[in-house]
């Protein structure tokens, strides 16, 4: 058995709170629901119709952004790409050139994921856990 | 909106600029990672990176044929500062199970602040680390009892201090 936490708006918990001891088969429901009915525009807007006789607030969840594709993000990257030229004055890194204690970028390139994370922590020099602490100002801004 | 890059994101989002630089494909992480700063530094929202992640930074920015790409980063981000109470919870998350260096980021997204120590915490810490985000996940209860049982004996603002979420680059919603 797993415990996954779940951040709902207020209204939602409401309606979740007394119904908590059947979350379980509730969420089955939905997801065998969800499954079928997400596939087509159609079927999206069945299932609106449906989420609103059955809970109004679970319409809000269609709204909540889904996870970033890599094609989406490529597109946007791209689009970006002028601006890093433009900064180098429009003349591209060479592979060839010293990036950091005498590894040239090629080199570093080379590295796999584990050497270049090792790297970075060698090259950084500080330790988070002895650092001095700050005191904030009073009415600092905490989250939410 | 306030996100800490983990050190892992912000290699990986400046390693891809680099790659631009250079002219050469992104692996997926370095894609994601350069993604989530782009879409982040184009709105409202602040960024922040860790301390040793802009300590290597700096360095790299001493090439004068890496300083552009580099200082393009920094202007774009923050650097966490450690708030009083970051070393005690970072203690107790590595008694929940948390490694040094991860307990410490997530430590950091609690009792973390600005440069001129005007806030406290982020909402978002932005991680490749999936292990770390569904224990992160799987233990928030646990890891919320203890930060309140700690809290019980603070003063404001440290009392209000609040967990962040855990979440991967391409999960983080930039509005």
């Amino acid at each position: 058995m797993i415990t996954i936490p779940l951040q709902l708006p207020d209204e939602l918990a409401q309606q979740v709170i007394p119904l908590q001891e059947r979350l379980p088969e509730i969420v089955e429901l939905g997801l065998r629901h969800w499954r079928k009915h997400a596939t087509s525009d159609r079927r999206v807007k069945r299932t609106r119709r449906l989420s609103g006789v059955i809970a109004p607030d679970l319409r809000q969840l269609e709204h909540r952004p889904s996870a970033r594709t890599v094609t989406e993000a490529s597109a946007n990257v791209a689009a970006f790409r002028d601006e890093v030229l433009a900064a180098l004055g429009s003349q591209r890194l060479s592979p060839d050139e010293p990036l950091l204690n005498g590894l040239t970028l090629g080199q570093y390139d080379a590295l796999s994921d584990d050497e270049k994370a090792s790297l970075w922590d060698r090259w950084a020099q500080v330790d988070l856990m002895e650092m001095d602490e700050i005191e904030v100002s009073p009415d600092a801004l905490p989250v939410g | 909106m306030r996100c800490l890059l983990d050190k892992v994101t912000a290699r990986l989002a400046v390693q891809g600029l680099l790659k631009l630089g250079e002219d050469r494909e992104l692996t997926r992480g370095e894609l994601l990672a350069l993604d989530l700063f782009l879409r982040a530094s184009r709105s409202p929202h602040r960024l922040f990176i860790v301390p040793p992640t802009a300590s290597v930074l700096r360095r790299c920015a001493e090439q004068p044929h890496y300083s552009p790409i580099v200082q393009l980063f920094l202007a774009r981000v923050e650097i966490v500062q450690p708030a009083r109470y970051f070393k005690r919870w970072a203690r107790r998350l590595r008694d929940l199970g948390f490694a040094r260096e991860d307990a410490a980021v997530l430590a950091l997204a609690t009792f973390g602040t600005d440069s001129a120590a005007t806030i406290l915490g982020m909402e978002i810490v932005a991680t490749c680390d999936q292990a770390m985000a569904n224990n992160w996940a799987i233990r928030q209860s646990e890891i919320q009892a203890r930060l309140s049982a700690m809290q019980r004996y603070l003063s404001a603002p440290y009392n209000h201090a609040r967990l962040p979420q855990v979440l991967r680059p391409e999960q983080i919603a930039v509005e």
